[in-house]
């Protein structure tokens, strides 16, 4: 049983917490469901409801590829960096590896391979964006000096084609990788190192070689962190915007254009609030579905030795 | 010698330096070559992290000529008066000081009222205990960009749209699912002893908890500090939606102006400067607390 006293502690200690995450986290997001059933244009308190027919024009558009805005397209974007993401949880994966192995300067390794994730993501957009500036960036300028002029490329062109997307879309996806691997090498290693020694001595006394220890003694260990990331990957993946936002700036811009752009434009220039309300709320229960799909689909039985 | 035996000394018991055969043999050529090809690329990628930060410092000291001519070299004269327009014209100044208040204020929030939470949750089983820590893990599993739009009106009727308290507040809001989850999995590794031992001494529980619940959480409390210190001076597409007065705009906003400005620039030095001093605290922070970073994914990892 609890006294009194406690409870006199414990109320207090709950109250601005619970009182601010309520009002300001989960009661607009509660909203947020809401006038996705709405027609409300945001400037008077007049609000119809709909029912769904936010979500009947969501799909509307995003089934038909001639739709002026190509919802479809700015989808297939997002689908796109999902393929990037899970790319960077692997090479992050690969990077720990080789890292726990100690090679020369892998302290160096650890402390540069994790910085950009301290970056503000216009930092990474501005330096990026001067980096591979055509004429006084240092990548196109190496290129010259070496030869390769030809590949010397208007790597942020929203207009030079690449097989299925624009380059720019890919370099966005390049820039992705290397702002996000540091994390999860970090994440990795601690992961690797937390398996027991044991196991990988025996295994190497036994005379296995470095990398089937690691698929088969290693990886079946940390297979549960690694199954967690990669759901939270899929969540984060299909509601980012901010990157390319930056890099590209100006909106609606049909070439690297993501959905959530769509949702700012529809919000903020379109002033269709219920609309965008629903294309969240949509993006959300698909990512939701996708990301408990993921999870079922990786499901194997963790192992014990 | 594929590479040095004499790695240093590393923290972690449970890792220890790989044993490798010394002399060669013709069938360890293929794992010999992959490793050194592995090798290559985590060398490659650490200048792709070095080389543009190292080149936009000099950049930053040069004139615009300068730039266009000797992209590679090194300054010929250092030209400091980019710093000195980057301060002035580009309002660096300003959102430098507008992202120190918020943060402070942010910050001081959310540790204040996310140790209040996390510490009952842990150490009191009352009813309703689980409800009320799942309600808050929730919050880390929603988009926020669910909740912007009617944050957005929230802020509207309360005044809060444009103002620095504004964004204080939906910061706190923000990050405190991450910092109750955090810090109730410290707390409940404290021992048990010392809070009986003070009870019985006829300490008071607020006493218990100011004096040596929070000195014994001190590591923790660093940790996770340094974490939401990091995500709210970044932070960005809120304060994108709701500040459009420049003088209180926030560093990563004068970034994206920044980046914005670029394509008509034409003091290009000037621009590289005022990235260079926008970068400068994130700099010091990773200095001093990259342990720290590391060691809160670290337990993030473990339990999984």
């Amino acid at each position: 049983m609890l006294r009194r006293e406690q409870w006199k502690l414990i109320i207090p200690f709950l109250a601005p917490g619970l009182l601010i995450y309520t009002i300001f986290s989960v009661y607009p997001s509660l909203r947020g469901i809401y006038i996705s059933f709405f027609r409300w244009s945001g400037l008077t308190s007049n609000m119809t409801f709909i029912g769904m027919d936010n979500f009947a024009r969501l799909w509307r558009e995003l089934s038909d590829p001639a739709d002026f805005y190509n919802v479809r397209l700015y989808l297939s974007h997002n689908l796109f960096l999902v393929i990037f993401s899970l790319a960077t949880v692997f090479l992050g994966l690969a990077a720990a590896a080789l890292v726990n192995q100690k090679p020369r300067g892998y302290k160096a390794f650890r402390v540069t391979f994790f910085f950009p994730n301290v970056l503000a993501l216009p930092a990474i957009a501005v330096l990026w964006s001067m980096t591979l500036n055509p004429s006084f960036g240092l990548v196109n300028n190496a290129l010259r000096s070496v030869g390769l002029e030809q590949f010397a490329l208007p790597w942020l062109s929203l207009q030079y084609d690449l097989p299925f997307f624009k380059l720019g879309l890919y370099t966005v996806g390049f820039i992705g990788i290397w702002g996000g691997i540091g994390w999860f090498m970090i994440l990795f290693l601690a992961a690797i190192q937390n398996v027991p020694a044991e196991y990988t001595e025996a295994a190497t006394v036994d005379g296995a070689s470095k990398l089937r220890i690691f698929w088969v003694i290693t990886l079946p260990l940390i297979w549960e962190t690694l199954r967690t990331v990669l759901v939270f990957v899929t969540i984060g993946m299909l509601s980012g915007f901010a990157l390319p936002y930056v890099l590209f700036e100006r909106m609606p811009q049909k070439h690297a254009d993501l959905i959530l752009s769509y949702y700012y434009f529809v919000a903020f220039r379109e002033r269709n609030w219920g609309y965008a309300a629903a294309i969240v709320v949509g993006i959300f229960v698909v990512t939701f579905i996708a990301s408990a799909l993921a999870y079922r689909f990786l499901d194997r039985d963790t192992v014990q030795y | 010698m594929m590479h040095s035996t004499t790695a240093g000394t590393d923290a972690t018991p449970t890792s220890r330096p790989a044993q490798r055969r010394a002399g060669f043999t013709w069938s360890s050529l293929p794992a010999r070559l992959g490793w050194w090809l592995a090798q290559a690329l985590l060398w490659l990628f650490m200048i792709t992290v070095v080389f543009p930060m190292v080149w936009t410092v000099f950049s930053s000291l040069k004139s615009s000529p300068e730039l266009f001519n000797a992209p590679w070299g090194l300054p010929a004269a250092p030209q400091w008066q980019n710093y000195v327009n980057a301060w002035t014209k580009m309002n660096a100044g300003v959102y430098l000081l507008n992202s120190v208040l918020v943060s402070a204020f942010a910050l001081t929030s959310v540790m204040m009222t996310g140790a209040l939470v996390a510490y009952v949750l842990a150490r009191y089983p009352f009813p309703g205990n689980r409800i009320i820590y799942f309600y808050f893990i929730a919050g880390m599993m929603i988009p926020g960009f669910l909740a912007y739009i009617p944050a957005w009106f929230l802020h509207m009727s309360l005044g809060l749209l444009d103002t620095r308290t504004g964004l204080v507040i939906q910061y706190t809001a923000f990050f405190l699912p991450f910092t109750v989850f955090f810090l109730h999995s410290f707390f409940r590794t404290l021992p048990r002893e010392l809070e009986e031992a003070a009870i019985v001494d006829g300490a008071s529980l607020y006493t218990v908890f100011w004096r040596i619940m929070l000195p014994l959480s001190k590591s923790g409390l660093l940790t996770i500090a340094v974490f939401n210190f990091l995500s709210v001076w970044n932070e960005f597409m809120w304060a994108l939606i709701t500040l459009s007065r420049d003088e209180i705009k926030t560093l990563p906003l004068g970034m994206a102006n920044l980046q914005q400005n670029a394509k008509y620039a034409t003091d290009w030095g000037a621009m590289f400067a005022g990235f260079v001093i926008m970068l400068i605290p994130t700099f010091i922070i990773y200095a001093i607390f990259q342990n720290r970073l590391t060691e809160g994914i670290t337990i993030g990892a473990i339990k999984g």
